[in-house]
């Protein structure tokens, strides 16, 4: 079985470099399917800047409970923020292991989450808008393996994140 | 005092008293009699001795007046020796009779006797003494003349002595026979108070060796019904013990017959312990072989522990290589999502690395994929060495407790080969002493029927006192009547 195995990847790989260069499928919508504070979501990958590992987060004094604190990245301190506090749900009491980097750089932060689950490419038809008014950044539901996942929009969470920024 | 004397000392001394009284009435019977016979030989002596020399003395008289009227008429020296001769005998015989009287009433006349003798002696010697001068005539004159008196006075006082002896020996006679009637009396008076006396003891014994006998014999009825009633329960026993040893006997022949079993059992148990024995002794070889083929099975799992244990250890080793793949993996799969962004970042001319960055996360993707498959099956391959590892370290536990009841084995067969070495020595003991038991229960079997045959004579002698008792309260019954009548009487 593990012959067949790599039989297929061998395929598979040169398959790569047989096919012509169609570039990249741009009907189909990638994304990251994560678990925040034990909430099953995902996330639109070109929304975000970046996925990096939350290896050091420095505690940084906060009137606001979202701010986990600071961290380094590429020789720029950036805020780091709850995701799931900023959706609005209880942290599941770890230390976050992923951080996604959003915003543009003069404005980038890192929002902290709990679980990645993997990297999907769906088909726009699987996105459906939010039926009523929603939590607010859950604008959409994925259709993944039969069952629906909230779609975390991230343009929302930093709007949320300036417009409060903007109000202090 | 009475109540202690036994009938014989009663007897006895009724019969003693009898006798005290006969011997009493004997006394003075022989008394009697003694006083009658020295009555009767003083008169004998008195008519034998003095009586005859009394007589002898008139017959001397006479004699010498032969002797001298024959001198005269011989003148013959020979009739003058014999005249003497006379006299001196009869002056003998005087001398004798004084020495023998008592009467003091005959001495005077023998007294005179002799006085008359002696004159009438001198008188015939004076004229035997002038006769050869003088004529016969003269001299027979002279002799009736001067001694016919005297003669005749000597005649008459020796018939006097005489006539007077006889007196008194009548008396004596007399006195002799009142002595014999007086004793006579007192022995028929002495016999008469005897008689009445052992007739008052014979009356007074008899009442009471009545009265006694009397109740000794009621004694005797009871104590013969209760014997007649203890023989007859004695009988009655002695068949039951009779029938009891019957039992017995035959219980004693099962038991000898049981213990005959028992031995020959036994013997049977000896031999078998002692192939037992021999068994036990090959087992015991059998199981040290054994033990030292556990022992080297115990080495060869303790190797493969060994070995399981170094590729369990190798097997984290894959895990952790797997770790850096599946490490290398995500943190490929991350730099390709941030080369998507970073190429969908770039515009139009990040879409050809866009592709190149999605190739290479599908790849991560797989990598991760396999990864994921590759310490599922190392999990898998140190679940089962660890399953191994246990596996074999419970078989090497498994084989040192296999060794340990080996050697716990082997001494269990030492001991059976001791114990069944001492059960063939108990087997044996078993049998010598059931064969003594049996010995033993033979000599209690003759034993029992010993006895059987002592309590079948018990019975027969039981039967013969119950036959005993019935003649004793018969006989109890015939003198209690015999009593009866006499008390009655």
């Amino acid at each position: 079985m593990l012959e067949g195995t790599v039989e297929a990847l061998r395929a598979a790989f040169d398959a790569a470099f047989a096919a012509p260069p169609a570039g990249a499928r741009r009907d189909l919508v990638p994304l990251l399917v994560i678990r925040a504070g034990g909430e099953a979501i995902a996330v639109r990958v070109l929304e975000t800047a970046g996925l990096l590992p939350a290896r050091l987060i420095v505690p940084a004094p906060s009137r606001r409970p979202e701010v986990l604190g600071v961290c380094g990245h590429r020789g720029a301190v950036l805020p780091v923020f709850s995701l799931a506090r900023l959706l609005g749900v209880a942290d599941g009491g770890e230390p976050p292991r992923w951080m996604l980097l959003a915003g543009r750089e003069e404005e980038r932060v890192a929002l902290a989450f709990d679980v990645l689950d993997g990297h999907v490419l769906v088909a726009p038809s699987a996105l459906q808008r939010a039926a009523g008014q929603g939590p607010g950044h859950l604008a959409e539901i994925a259709e993944l393996g039969g069952a629906g996942r909230p779609v975390v929009s991230i343009p929302s969470v930093l709007r949320a994140i300036t417009e409060h920024r903007r109000g202090e | 005092m009475e109540r202690r004397l036994t009938f014989s000392q009663k007897v006895a001394l009724g019969f003693l008293l009898v006798v005290v009284v006969a011997l009493a009435i004997a006394g003075v019977a022989v008394l009697a009699l003694r006083e009658t016979v020295a009555g009767k030989d003083e008169i004998i002596e008195l008519a034998t001795r003095r009586l005859v020399n009394a007589e002898r003395l008139n017959a001397m008289s006479f004699r010498k007046a032969a002797e001298a009227r024959a001198y005269l008429m011989t003148n013959d020296a020979r009739y003058l020796d014999a005249m003497r001769t006379a006299r001196s005998e009869m002056r003998r015989v005087l001398d004798e009779l004084r020495g023998q009287q008592h009467d003091e009433s005959l001495r005077p006349m023998l007294d005179d006797v002799a006085r008359v003798e002696e004159e009438h002696g001198t008188a015939v010697d004076r004229i035997l003494a002038d006769a050869p001068r003088e004529k016969l005539e003269v001299s027979a004159a002279r002799l009736e003349r001067e001694v016919r008196p005297l003669r005749e006075r000597l005649n008459a006082a020796v018939d006097g002595y005489i006539a007077r002896q006889r007196e008194l020996l009548e008396a004596r006679r007399r006195q002799s026979s009142e002595a014999a009637a007086d004793a006579s009396r007192i022995v028929v008076v002495l016999s008469v108070a005897g008689v009445a006396l052992a007739a008052a003891l014979a009356l007074l014994l008899g009442r009471m060796l009545s009265r006694q006998i009397a109740g000794a014999v009621r004694h005797v009825e009871t104590s013969s019904a209760e014997l007649k009633a203890a023989a007859g329960q004695q009988a009655t026993g002695a068949k039951q013990q009779a029938s009891a040893m019957a039992e017995i006997t035959t219980t004693i022949n099962e038991l000898l017959a049981t213990s005959r079993q028992i031995s020959g059992s036994a013997q049977r148990v000896a031999s078998i312990a002692s192939d037992t024995a021999s068994a036990a002794r090959a087992g015991d070889h059998a199981v040290q072989r054994s033990q030292e083929a556990v022992g080297g099975i115990r080495r060869q799992v303790e190797l493969i522990v060994d070995h399981m244990l170094d590729l369990g250890r190798k097997s984290q080793h894959i895990g952790g290589v797997v770790e850096i793949i599946n490490e290398l993996a995500e943190q490929t799969n991350i730099l390709a999502i941030n080369a998507t962004i970073e190429a969908a970042g770039a515009g139009e001319s990040g879409k050809r690395f866009q592709v190149v960055a999605e190739e290479i996360r599908k790849l991560a993707d797989r990598v991760a994929g396999s990864t994921k498959d590759i310490r599922s099956l190392v999990d898998e391959v140190r679940a089962a060495v660890n399953t191994t590892v246990m596996a074999t370290e419970s078989g090497s536990k498994a084989a040192e407790a296999g060794a340990r009841q080996f050697a716990e084995l082997a001494a269990a067969f030492s001991q059976i080969a001791r114990l069944v070495g001492s059960t063939t020595d108990s087997a044996r003991e078993i049998e010598l002493s059931t064969k003594q038991q049996a010995t033993a229960v033979e000599q209690v079997n003759e034993a029992i029927a010993n006895v059987a045959q002592a309590t079948r004579e018990a019975e027969a002698s039981s039967g013969q006192s119950l036959q005993t008792a019935s003649e004793l309260a018969t006989m109890s019954r015939d003198l209690a009547r015999l009593v009866q009548k006499r008390d009655a009487a």
